[in-house]
């Protein structure tokens, strides 16, 4: 089984503000964080959770569109590894269990939506709007309310949920196909065309910014 | 492949900043704690023991139960009056089918 590349972990900002991650003195996998979370050691989950806590929001809020259902999908995906911690094993790479669950919440989520489209209409709109909310938590640089970004955001919110969520685990994760189609339970070549299809739109759409 | 394809993933990583706020850092990170610590507290060791010496108990009370049937004898005069009883329904023995002899 291939193991998790090594990230480096990001600063996390508290209430007290910016806290730099202490630095590790060796770069554990995601798998042997987790096992030694599962056997107590509650500073291994942190080192998970700063790896994957911007990868996982940013992928949660731009596949809902909307930050309070981000935030829910977000939360309920570390729960959900939070309680499945006592009967961990590694059966697959952490990274592809993890988008599993965040997968399955943001499906739950859209299905909901689907059935009750009144309250949920208008998710193009809010993913853009949502995207210039999140500019309150980046520095002023990289702030989404660039044009070009917002113009990539609206681009990725017209979409169509699928390729939306395969463009999405590509660009967040930089899984290959197969490990997409893994998490999202659909075939391969299924994955490979939504992949292109979505790939193929957004160069279109961002073809007056390149 | 369209070589502007990969544009997109580009601008997207350039793009990307969102973070989740602080108080879900702190919320993910509590609930991540209080699950080991729940995990390590003794008062689940001792329930967990607890919950397997009842078990254990009503194992060896189950291998202790006799199987065989309930046979009588001495459970004293309401045993000795009841197979009395018992004995007179046994008078009346008709010998064959439509036989008459014992009725009144």
């Amino acid at each position: 089984m291939e193991i998790a590349a090594t990230w480096i972990p990001e600063p996390l900002s508290t209430a007290a503000g910016s806290v730099e991650a202490p630095a590790p003195a060796r770069i554990d996998t995601d798998e042997a964080l987790m096992l030694r979370y599962r056997d107590g050691d509650d500073a291994a989950f942190r080192s998970l959770y700063l790896r994957y806590r911007a990868p996982l929001m940013r992928f949660s809020r731009r596949l809902t569109g909307r930050a309070s259902e981000a935030d829910d999908i977000f939360q309920e995906t570390w729960i959900a590894v939070i309680d499945a911690r006592a009967r961990y094993a590694v059966r697959a790479r952490f990274i592809t269990w993890l988008f599993a669950i965040a997968h399955r919440r943001a499906a739950d989520s859209a299905r909901r939506r689907a059935r009750n489209p009144v309250q949920h209409s208008a998710g193009h709109v809010l993913i853009v709007e949502s995207l210039a909310d999140c500019a309150e938590h980046e520095p002023p640089d990289i702030a989404l309310a660039d044009e070009r970004t917002r113009a990539l955001s609206a681009a990725i919110a017209a979409l169509p949920f699928a390729q939306r969520e395969v463009f999405l685990l590509r660009a967040e994760t930089g899984l290959g196909v197969r490990e997409i189609a893994a998490i999202t339970r659909a075939r391969p070549e299924a994955t490979k065309s939504r992949l292109r299809y979505a790939l193929r739109h957004l160069s279109k759409a961002m073809s007056a910014w390149t | 492949m369209d070589l502007k394809r990969p544009r997109a993933l580009a601008l997207y990583r350039a793009s990307a900043g969102v973070l989740p706020s602080a108080r879900m850092d702190a919320f993910v990170l509590a609930a991540a704690r209080e699950s080991s610590a729940k995990a390590r507290r003794p008062e689940w060791l001792i329930a967990g023991a607890a919950v397997a010496a009842v078990a254990a108990l009503f194992l060896v009370r189950v291998a202790m139960t006799p199987t065989e049937d309930f046979a009588g004898g001495g459970n004293g005069i309401e045993e000795g009056l009841a197979r009395d009883w018992l004995m007179t329904l046994d008078l009346q023995k008709p010998t064959g089918p439509g036989s008459q002899e014992g009725l009144p």
